[in-house]
């Protein structure tokens, strides 16, 4: 890996191309074995693919470039602040088009922070609530039958559905 | 860029996000769906749970290996809950209740009153305990004398009756003084011939007169409450009434 390097193209799942700079991308394990790994010089003509989709991967590229400067050189308290406020900001996404994409992405990604964040996301999204809120929430459809929907309310008797 | 069209979330995420739940959020998620309850059930993820919650009952699973700790974790919240059962509003109140409360000697009767709660001088602290003044009640002679004491309490429009005393016993009338009487109560609800109540029926008469009215008393005063034994405190004004609830409606 050249030193000179500051950015890398990436391909999307989708085969779209993204940039992102060397030290956001230091953010992700895997990535970071690559850096090591690959040829990344603008000269060299194989562009890695990340298993992740394009609208997916815009997301976890600008979280990755938010947190890149925080998690390289340590930064004060009242950045750390700052940064919590950006990541719930950053975290009001829609559940169904993409929050659990992000997931799977900081997952595979090894990206603990984000995954730590998302989890605690969509967490944070079913508490407190009933069944079927939680049904609405998640746009999951109920495919138990009466009979099982009653057997779960008698074994859950805590629990409230409605 | 394409737009992935949405699904439900697929069992990695819901693996995922279940280390991320509490256990009741978790339970909850388990009725979401066949495959939310798949993910959602597992032992791996409910028997840290089950054994931090409830570890007196750790041993459940060696008994029968194959039931899970979801399920444990589940009888387990039910039996704790019904310990630890808050009490529901009772559904008595003040305006309920009307007190009988009667004491005479064999040949007369001293007094009777009649009186609704709500117009008795309520405890300060809430607890089921109430004065009433007496303004007619006869003057007996100083002295021990055998007398029959009553109180009964009427559910409001005399649809029931629970009679909290029904004692006859020797009472030393002596001006300036007070007399206690009490007596047990039964146990609510199920099991009376093998539990204790641990709460009696306390009434207090207030007795004055003397020499100035020639050697003769009346009872100017009465206490009437409903006590703990185990502490000797008053139960509260709530205890009272869902303890005198047992008796007085059926339904319960």
């Amino acid at each position: 890996m050249s030193s000179s390097v500051e950015a890398i193209t990436v391909l999307s799942s989708d085969g779209d191309e993204f940039k992102i700079t060397v030290s956001a991308a230091k953010l992700s394990k895997p990535l970071n074995w690559m850096l090591e790994d690959v040829c990344f010089s603008d000269d060299c003509d194989e562009v890695p693919t990340i298993e992740v989709n394009s609208k997916t991967l815009v997301k976890v590229i600008e979280y990755c470039e938010k947190h890149a400067p925080r998690a390289n050189s340590g930064a004060s308290d009242s950045d750390a602040e700052e940064l919590k406020k950006w990541d719930i900001e950053f975290m009001k996404m829609d559940v169904k088009d993409i929050l659990f994409h992000i997931l799977m992405a900081a997952n595979y990604l090894h990206m603990e922070g984000l995954y730590d964040l998302a989890c605690q996301t969509a967490a944070d999204l079913m508490k407190g609530m009933t069944v079927s809120q939680i049904r609405k929430i998640f746009h999951i459809k109920n495919d138990f039958s009466s009979e099982e929907q009653e057997q779960l309310r008698r074994q859950h008797p805590g629990c409230s559905f409605d | 860029m394409t737009t992935t069209p949405y699904s439900s979330p697929p069992w990695e995420v819901l693996l995922l996000v279940a280390h991320h739940l509490d256990a009741k959020t978790l339970a909850i998620a388990s009725c979401v769906s066949k495959l939310w309850s798949i993910s959602m059930s597992s032992d791996h993820l409910w028997k840290p749970i089950f054994t931090s919650h409830f570890p007196s009952l750790s041993t459940l699973q060696h008994a029968h290996s194959s039931i899970s700790f979801h399920r444990l974790f589940a009888i387990g919240l039910t039996a704790s809950k019904r310990r630890r059962q808050n009490p529901a509003k009772p559904k008595l109140s003040l305006n309920d209740l009307v007190f009988v409360i009667s004491v005479s000697t064999s040949d007369s009767l001293i007094f009777t009153l009649t009186t609704p709660c709500d117009e008795m001088v309520a405890d300060p602290h809430s607890l089921f305990r109430f004065d009433i003044e007496i303004s007619d009640s006869e003057w007996v002679r100083e002295g021990l004398e055998e007398v029959k004491v009553t109180w009964n309490v009427i559910l409001r429009g005399w649809k029931a009756v629970f009679c909290m005393m029904d004692s006859v016993g020797k009472l030393g009338f002596q001006a300036g003084s007070e007399r206690w009487l009490s007596v047990e109560l039964p146990t609510p609800g199920c099991c009376q011939n093998v539990v204790a109540s641990s709460v009696v029926a306390d009434l207090k008469l207030g007795i004055c007169g003397g020499e100035e009215r020639d050697g003769r008393v009346t009872v100017k005063k009465v206490s009437a409450g409903i006590l703990n034994i185990m502490d000797w405190r008053y139960v509260s004004l709530e205890d009272g009434f869902r303890y005198l609830h047992h008796f007085l409606y059926s339904d319960s």
